[in-house]
């Protein structure tokens, strides 16, 4: 073997260079801590830091030694601490599964919301609403009905031939889709127009307003778990994306790979939704700018979604409670902000994602 | 190591039998050669020989050991097998596509090791483009990124190596590209080699055994030289044909000639 081409050199080459590690792993949490200064009522990020430091060092029983207001305190720790952590989480969990759902169909257009999960989820929380209105039930309520409409994604896939190919797995979440939004307009129709309608149609837009930290340990768990078994499980998703068969050949037990990889993004998918709705745009659009910053590899791509989709979200949630007296959806903000991107990385790519 | 098929049958339905009995085998150092028309079956056989798809009844066996009691990774660790290029949906590099091959040696959750991307490296040399190990498989020519698929089954360790016409849709010198590369696998490494092909010539170039299929016609596999004649190939495939040979360099050639339909 020549010299040039020695394994450390190689190896070398593959790394991603020190400086984009840098930004991904500074990224967000920049964005996090500068975050909590946005809203309505803006706090310096100085204090943020003493206010953060204090209940830090609190778990620990030492004394607080900042100055600052206890309104400053209950904005930062009571209103803001718990969407900024759902944001993180949603925005890292959305956009690794829209990274893991291309790699697996081998089709950049797909998003979190191919296999019906969204549209279940979302049919799941509208019902709950409108028969109770208990924010709890209405969280459970989502995530079984995401899991149910990904089973039956899973089940109309088979009526064919009884071979589950990727393709009849994507058309049937397409079938899968349509029906549980055909419920949700049912729902909205014979909904309450003046009081539970409102409420439909402002959870189906997506929001992380007056979440608290009750609904971070009823959703966290869920979205973690997938995230962590997708990050170790990354590098396979690579061997996903070739044809069938040489998925196999490459000595890959296929149909649990790909189970386990739609049921992660399941869950992370029902459970976001079950917290904060139905937020676009992030599965779809931030895989392929990561892309464009570490490469295609999913080793390398999977862990950049983590810092690019959870800042993406604490941004968006820190301009949807700042510009505006009062609350503007998630989905509005990411798409206005999403589609010209999109639009944008078309244009300068030709349509071809590499 | 050597892979048996004893008595394969398949067929999409009873009606519509493609191969029926087939048996054959090939050890070590052989290369063996699948000529017959399109729409035979040829892809067919191969993918019913790795188990891709199930032999209706009849097995494969390795080293005398049914395949079917053989661990799904334990089998694919050693065969290797590369299908008909459909080019790659992504952009991975050369050297990460090879990398993938190594996919049966290590844990579902581990990620590459040093020693993979050494092995990686060299099958890259094995089959001569490892200067290209950066490069992204979306850029690579049809015969580049033919190689690419055979360095990553060769960084799996085959014994065995399976090939779906590896040399059609290229020119002439990348045909003779990847026939050269075969027979040096073949010769310097003992590997066993399966190769479906449309060139009669190549099958005799890379000699040992062949194996021919034909439309109604029982399957010929025996030594190359014994199948492939000038009758049987007006048989199988309905041309009549003019086998010429010749020496160069101290080595027999033949050259087909196809005259008119028969």
């Amino acid at each position: 073997m020549n010299t040039e081409l020695s394994v450390n050199n190689v190896k070398r080459d593959f790394k991603i260079a020190w400086w984009k590690k840098a930004v991904l792993i500074a990224l967000p949490l920049l964005v996090f801590l500068l975050s909590f200064c946005c809203g309505r009522f803006q706090v310096a990020p100085n204090t943020v830091i003493e206010i953060l430091w204090d209940h830090f060092m609190g778990l620990f029983g030492v004394a607080p030694t900042g100055t600052y207001t206890a309104f400053q305190e209950s904005a930062v720790m009571a209103l803001r601490f718990p969407r900024i952590i759902l944001g993180l989480l949603v925005g890292a969990g959305l956009a690794i599964s829209g990274a893991a759902l291309q790699g697996m169909f081998g089709n950049p257009l797909v998003s979190p919301q191919v296999l019906g999960v969204s549209s279940g989820a979302g049919f799941g929380a509208a019902l709950a609403i409108l028969l109770v209105e208990n924010l709890f039930l209405t969280q459970i309520s989502a995530v079984i009905m995401g899991l149910v409409a990904v089973a039956v994604t899973f089940m109309v896939s088979k009526v064919g031939k009884g071979k589950a190919s990727i393709y009849t797995l994507v058309l049937a979440g397409t079938i899968t889709s349509a029906f549980f939004e055909a419920l949700i307009s049912a729902i909205k129709f014979t909904a309450d127009p003046f009081s539970k309608l409102p409420t439909i149609t402002y959870w189906l837009m997506g929001s992380l307003a007056n979440r608290s930290f009750a609904d971070v340990w009823h959703s966290a768990p869920l979205i973690i778990i997938g995230i962590v078994v997708l990050v170790v499980f990354r590098w396979r998703i690579n061997i996903l994306s070739l044809d069938e068969d040489e998925a196999k050949a490459m000595g890959v037990n296929l149909k649990l790979s790909r189970l386990i990889v739609v049921l992660c993004c399941s869950v992370i998918t029902a459970a976001t939704v079950s917290v904060c709705g139905i937020v676009g745009w992030i599965g779809l659009v931030i895989p392929h700018i990561c892309r464009s910053i570490v490469g295609p590899n999913h080793k390398d791509l999977i862990p950049a979604c983590i810092a690019v989709g959870g800042a993406y979200l604490m941004i968006i949630d820190a301009i949807a409670r700042t510009v505006s007296a009062s609350e503007i959806p998630l989905s509005i903000l990411t798409a206005i902000i999403g589609a010209p991107f999109f639009a944008y990385l078309l244009k300068k790519s030709g349509g071809q994602w590499k | 190591m050597k892979i048996e098929i004893c008595h394969g049958k398949f067929g999409y339905s009873n009606e519509r039998i493609i191969h029926e009995d087939i048996s054959f085998d090939v050890s070590n150092g052989q290369i063996l050669t699948i000529l017959g028309p399109n729409g035979i079956g040829k892809t067919t056989l191969l993918k019913c020989i790795t188990g891709l798809v199930p032999w209706m009844s009849g097995e494969t066996l390795v080293d005398g050991v049914s395949m079917k009691k053989m661990k799904h990774t334990a089998f694919w660790k050693r065969i290797g097998y590369v299908p008909q290029s459909t080019g790659s949906r992504f952009a991975y590099s050369v050297l990460d596509m090879v990398l993938l091959g190594r996919a049966s040696h290590m844990h579902v959750y581990s990620t590459p090791s040093s020693t993979d991307y050494d092995i990686a490296m060299e099958a890259l040399e094995q089959v001569g483009i490892a200067h290209m190990y950066k490069k992204p498989c979306n850029n690579l020519s049809g015969g580049e990124f033919q190689l690419v698929m055979v360095a990553r089954a060769l960084a799996s360790k085959p014994e065995i190596i399976i090939l779906d016409e590896p040399e059609s849709h290229l020119d002439f010198k990348n045909q003779m590209l990847i026939i050269g590369m075969l027979e040096k696998i073949v010769r310097d490494q003992g590997l066993g080699c399966i190769v479906n092909t449309h060139y009669p010539e190549h099958a005799l170039r890379l000699g040992d055994i062949s194996l021919m299929l034909g439309p109604n016609l029982p399957y010929l596999f025996g030594p190359s030289k014994d199948v492939i004649t000038e009758e049987n190939l007006s048989k199988y495939f309905g041309v009549k044909v003019k086998m010429l040979s010749f020496d160069y360099k101290d080595k027999d050639y033949c050259s087909i000639i196809p005259l008119e339909l028969s």
